[in-house]
């Protein structure tokens, strides 16, 4: 009989290990697995570090003859972007001075802390990346994450150096939005990924009676207090009536190029606003926005 | 030192699996490096050594996913523990083995993993696809198990800890 050969005691031993391992405390396991991120988190930046090296070394081998021409372009881009600043300049300075005639008090005291992706889900069965700071920078739970082309979705844990983000293309991760050209509101979930490999999320529950066509900017609602409202998400590709007909449901693509994220910042509000969110569910399940 | 190395080489596979960009693969999947060195430590070494390797491997793959922490060590326990009692059956240094072995062990660990995790709660659209994750499970298994034991057998070589004469390099 197998049990009464030699390979008994290291099964029994590796048995009582694994038995303990699944039936940890919840507080204990994040704090095991805090630790093995922390240990890990270094060889990980390094070998992102090499790959990223890599990387741009060939890119810069290939673009030689197009660098005059790009430089051109860059150059054009400048001189845009500081025209549209000069003219944002101007209308910052009149809205403070609407806001203190009308004696309005600014509440946004939220911050962003730069941070850089350091890796992606080693499962497969999330959409998650890494990021290189954590509770030392004041990155926590439930904050949002963003480029600055639009929403890359919810911190989900914080270790002391690290934090995991579930990105908005996660079908775990709900977030309250609206269509600001029809004030369309409704929730959206992400997708995966099309038959063309493009990432989608589809925004549920929009009323029939606030038509949503292609093209559409849908934004964050700041409803459930996760994430701030006016946060770019994406663009409506396709309109449809959902399953049970009273709803519209709009497939989005998402601004921000999931599928390469290499620097995003996290959006971390005051003590208000995380006392706030101090309900807000655990773990990938916990959906996302509250509505 | 073998424990030191498959410390090592595990720590490796996680980072490398970790960073892989996703976007080289199809349904999100990284390739399983980690796997792959459960099945080689299993067909090459005793079975404790096999299932503390299996033991590590999954408590540092739950950790750096949101996987609840013990599920995938489980799944890789019964892999070793399974690879370990065939291994006198098969021939253990034939590329065939590793493809087929990788295939078999990929693609079962998807689906096991699916269960446990849909049990919990903690995922509900698995089935959509679910045979052609399965069955991309059982590719990248039997490409990467094959790659991965390669590489881990030439570092054990080079390291004096299994006979060179073995090893085709």
């Amino acid at each position: 009989m197998y049990l009464r050969q030699r390979h008994f005691v290291p099964l029994l031993i590796v048995g009582g290990l694994l038995a303990i391992a699944l039936n940890l405390p919840g507080g204990i396991a994040e704090a095991v697995k805090s630790v093995v991120r922390e240990s890990a988190a270094p060889l990980q930046e390094l070998i992102r570090m090499v790959s990223v090296r890599l990387r741009e070394g060939i890119s810069v081998v290939r673009g030689i003859g197009g660098l005059a021409a790009e430089n051109r372009e860059m150059a054009r881009e400048l001189v845009r972007l500081r025209v549209r600043e000069r003219r944002l300049e101007a209308l910052e300075r009149e809205n403070l001075e609407l806001r203190a005639l009308l004696k309005f008090e600014s509440k946004d005291s939220r911050k962003l802390i730069p941070c850089e992706v350091i890796a992606r889900d080693a499962s497969g069965w999330w959409q998650t990346i890494r990021l290189n700071k954590g509770t030392a920078a004041g990155v926590e739970k439930d904050c949002a994450v963003i480029t600055p082309d639009g929403l890359v979705g919810r911190t989900v844990a914080a270790s002391r150096n690290t934090a995991e983000v579930l990105l908005i293309s996660d079908s775990a991760c709900r977030v309250s939005a609206r269509i600001p050209r029809s004030d369309a509101a409704g929730i959206t979930v992400g997708a995966g990924v099309s038959e063309r490999g493009q990432v989608l999320c589809l925004m549920k529950f929009i009323t029939k009676e606030k038509p949503a066509f292609p093209g559409d900017e849908v934004v964050t609602s700041g409803l459930g207090g996760v994430f701030p409202a006016g946060l770019l998400i994406g663009y409506v590709e396709r309109v449809h009536l959902g399953r049970n007909g009273l709803y519209q449901e709009a497939e989005i693509v998402p601004r921000a190029d999931l599928a390469a994220l290499r620097y995003v910042f996290v959006v971390v509000g005051d003590n208000a606003d995380a006392e706030r969110r101090g309900g807000a569910a655990t773990g990938p399940q916990g959906g996302g926005d509250r509505r | 030192m073998n424990w030191v190395v498959m410390g090592f080489l595990l720590l490796t596979a996680a980072a490398l699996q970790a960073v892989v960009p996703a976007r080289f693969f199809p349904l999100g999947q990284p390739p399983p490096f980690m796997l792959g060195l459960v099945i080689y430590y299993s067909l090459t070494r005793p079975v404790r050594f096999a299932l503390v390797t299996a033991l590590v491997a999954g408590l540092i793959r739950d950790s750096l996913s949101l996987v609840p922490l013990g599920y995938s060590s489980f799944c890789f326990c019964v892999t070793a523990w399974f690879v370990n009692r065939v291994r006198g059956d098969v021939f253990t240094h034939q590329p065939i083995t590793w493809v087929l072995t990788g295939a078999v062990s990929g693609a079962g660990m998807f689906l096991v993993m699916a269960m446990l995790l849909v049990h919990a709660g903690l995922i509900a659209d698995v089935w959509q696809r679910l045979i052609g994750r399965t069955v991309w499970a059982a590719v990248l298994g039997a490409v990467t198990v094959p790659l991965v034991s390669r590489a881990a057998e030439a570092i054990d070589a080079r390291l004096g800890l299994i006979a060179m004469r073995n090893v085709r390099l």
